[in-house]
């Protein structure tokens, strides 16, 4: 092949990614980045070449990574996967064949530009994830649901999941990125998420309003006035995700 | 009156106490669980985070402590909460996940064993309803020993508040209150703790999340050298989990108190660096602060201070310290030195690499070496290194107006009066 330099398009999911890697292996192609199909431009430096999902790889992929690097590091390139971050790609595909060659060991490798970048996406991703655990607000819906509507930097909705179907185990609850247009659905424990997902109108229940403006002025409240600190409070709670936060979206306008 | 009004009057009440964590508990109930390393929801305009709902059950007062908004004299709105009012309210806060669980403190009606019934009657409420969220609740000083065992396996966190660092200020301030009744339950509870931890079930489990205090800061003479002699006191012998400062914010007009025009902040901070000093970092009380220099220093971290006095200590070398040598340079955490031992394992390390791994070297330059040698251009004279140092603070360390130059004649002399101490 003239041109080896090659990037593998994948359709974004964690399958896709797996399928991806499980492809380099097996071929010749010098792979420079794997990328989601749809959200890139081209040009004449790269091999562009689709790769199709194929769950029984991403299986292999998984098992073998699991297996003879760390659980650990399976976590770590899902968490950098999902940050969406550009070049993410290249560095997981790297941070893998050095795990192959060092085993868990390649964890410890703080210095090497590959796994710095994992190991930090990892932290910045969770770090997010954390935040929300905090800072989602659920509202209660009409039908005795409750709805919560964020929009993330990162993709985490699939890593708060299991957080939230523990704590309402018995309640039904969606919750909704607004951007990526996913949703968690919900029910007394049990979740599983919906790709493409539309939100409907629907109304609060009625004792909503109640307890929104009960929680609101709670908060104004238990600030001290003496102590006031608005630059403090920004920079654990930065004003772009204030849309969504009960208590916070009325200081915006 | 209304629900929203209580709530005003009985949350302005309880600001005051700075506890907030949610952490330590793994408890899981039908709805709502705690989190180990607790969780955050939001934050107020001050910058503190809120993470409990934290409300009074009532504030109509007994007593009258000088420094409390909610004394009996003091001319303040007053209500109180019905069990089943508390328990609306947070358990529909939790679930639309405005909070972590409840913290629920009083003042003293009738008396101490009154108060701590009504408590335990929310609690108890909450928990029969399967409430799995996070419980911190106030022991009420002079409450029975039965009722604070009753309260203790129902919670996830205790705490008796100390407030005044010294029996002298204590006896000043809040003649109604005794040093026993303090310090009693607090070793009741320490006790109970210790003898109920490796209980499996939730239920069997007394405060698993520990306990914890708090003290006023500012509001007495007391100094820095006793409020932390006391702090390592409390962590030593109670076995808490944490001791909170609680700058004094003059809410109450009192000739016991002095009157300042801003709570103290800076010195508040400042003790705060010292607790995790003593926590985190293997230092003692008395490397802190001493009786001659029986305060923290304004301009810089107990740590540095504590560095420029004892140069002896240094440099340290990265590739060979240990964990608690490492811990004593000015600029490394916890999380750095841990870094810098992982990452030592695969080689040895330069100053690139320690920024690589995200050491910040501003501080820590002056105080280690990478095989053997400082980093370039590194200066090494005590008061150099104090000037610098202060001036790398964010922090505006003066007053407003004031500039600090690197020759400044007042920080060349705070650098010579550090110096002296090590001598």
């Amino acid at each position: 092949m003239e041109n080896n330099k090659t990037i593998y398009v994948c359709d974004g999911s964690i399958e896709g990614l797996l399928s991806s890697v499980y492809k380099s292996y097996y071929s010749d192609d010098s792979v420079q980045d794997i990328i989601v199909d749809g959200i890139y431009q081209s040009n004449f430096t790269y091999n562009y070449q689709s790769i199709d999902t194929d769950y029984e790889n991403a299986q292999k992929v998984a098992y073998a990574i699991k297996k003879k690097i760390s659980k650990l590091t399976f976590d770590n390139l899902v968490q950098t996967w999902l940050s969406e971050m550009p070049m993410c790609g290249h560095h997981i595909l790297e941070y893998i064949k050095l795990g192959f060659k060092y085993g868990n060991d390649v964890n410890s490798l703080l210095t090497q530009a590959n796994v710095e970048y994992v190991l930090n996406t990892t932290r910045k991703v969770g770090f997010e994830v954390h935040r929300f655990l905090g800072i989602l607000r659920f509202s209660k819906m009409q039908d005795n649901t409750y709805r919560s509507i964020i929009s993330p930097d990162h993709n985490i909705l699939p890593l708060m999941a299991d957080h939230f179907a523990n704590r309402l185990s018995t309640e039904k609850f969606v919750i909704y990125d607004e951007k990526r247009k996913d949703a968690i659905l919900c029910d007394t424990g049990e979740w599983f998420i919906v790709k493409n997902a539309e939100i409907k109108e629907t109304s609060f229940c009625d004792d909503e309003y109640a307890f929104r403006e009960m929680w609101q002025r709670y908060f104004e409240t238990i600030a001290i006035k003496e102590r006031t600190n608005k630059k403090l409070q920004r920079s654990f709670i930065p004003i772009r995700y204030w849309d969504n936060i009960t208590e916070l979206k009325k200081e915006l306008n | 009156m209304n629900l929203i009004d209580k709530l005003e009057i009985l949350g302005t009440a309880a600001k005051y106490d700075a506890s907030c964590s949610s952490s330590g508990s793994n408890r899981k109930g039908a709805l709502g669980a705690a989190s180990m390393p607790g969780i955050c929801h939001s934050w107020g305009a001050d910058g503190r985070c809120i993470s409990l709902l934290k409300i009074l059950m009532d504030n109509r007062c007994l007593y009258n402590c000088a420094y409390c908004k909610n004394s009996n004299n003091s001319d303040t709105k007053r209500a109180g909460f019905e069990p089943n009012e508390v328990y609306e309210i947070t358990m529909n806060f939790y679930k639309r996940n405005y909070i972590e669980g409840l913290f629920l403190s009083s003042s003293i009606i009738k008396n101490p064993d009154y108060t701590t019934e009504k408590m335990i009657k929310c609690v108890q409420l909450l928990r029969q309803n399967g409430f799995g969220g996070y419980i911190h609740i106030k022991a009420i000083p002079g409450t029975s020993k039965e009722l604070i065992d009753k309260a203790g396996f129902l919670v996830d966190r205790m705490s008796v508040n100390v407030e005044m660092p010294t029996n002298k200020s204590l006896m000043l301030l809040a003649p109604e209150k005794s040093k026993e009744n303090i310090f009693v339950p607090m070793g009741q509870i320490a006790t109970s703790i210790d003898a109920n931890k490796n209980n499996y079930l939730d239920k069997d489990k007394f405060s698993p999340a520990g306990q914890s205090t708090q003290l006023i800061i500012g509001a007495t003479k007391d100094s820095d050298h006793q409020i932390l002699k006391l702090t390592q006191y409390l962590y030593k012998h109670y076995q808490l989990k944490r001791v909170y400062y609680s700058a004094f914010v003059p809410v109450t007009k009192n000739k016991l108190l002095p009157t300042i025009e801003k709570p103290p902040l800076l010195r508040e901070h400042r003790l705060y660096q010292a607790d995790w000093l003593m926590r985190f970092y293997g230092f003692e009380a008395s490397e802190i602060l001493d009786d001659k220099y029986p305060m923290l220093d304004d301009n810089l971290d107990p740590k540095c201070i504590w560095a420029l006095r004892h140069r002896e200590f240094f440099p340290v070398e990265v590739n060979k310290a240990s964990l608690m040598e490492l811990l004593r340079v000015p600029g490394i955490g916890n999380i750095s030195a841990r870094r810098i031992i992982t990452a030592r394992r695969m080689g040895s390390l330069n100053f690139l690499d320690l920024k690589k791994i995200g050491v910040v070297l501003k501080r820590a330059n002056y105080f280690i070496t990478c095989s053997g040698k400082y980093n370039n251009g590194i200066f090494l004279s005590t008061p150099q290194i104090y000037n610098s140092l202060m001036l790398s603070t964010k922090r505006p360390a003066l007053p407003m107006g004031m500039q600090t130059s690197l020759f400044d004649k007042q920080n060349i002399e705070n650098a010579n009066k550090i110096i002296s101490g090590a001598i």
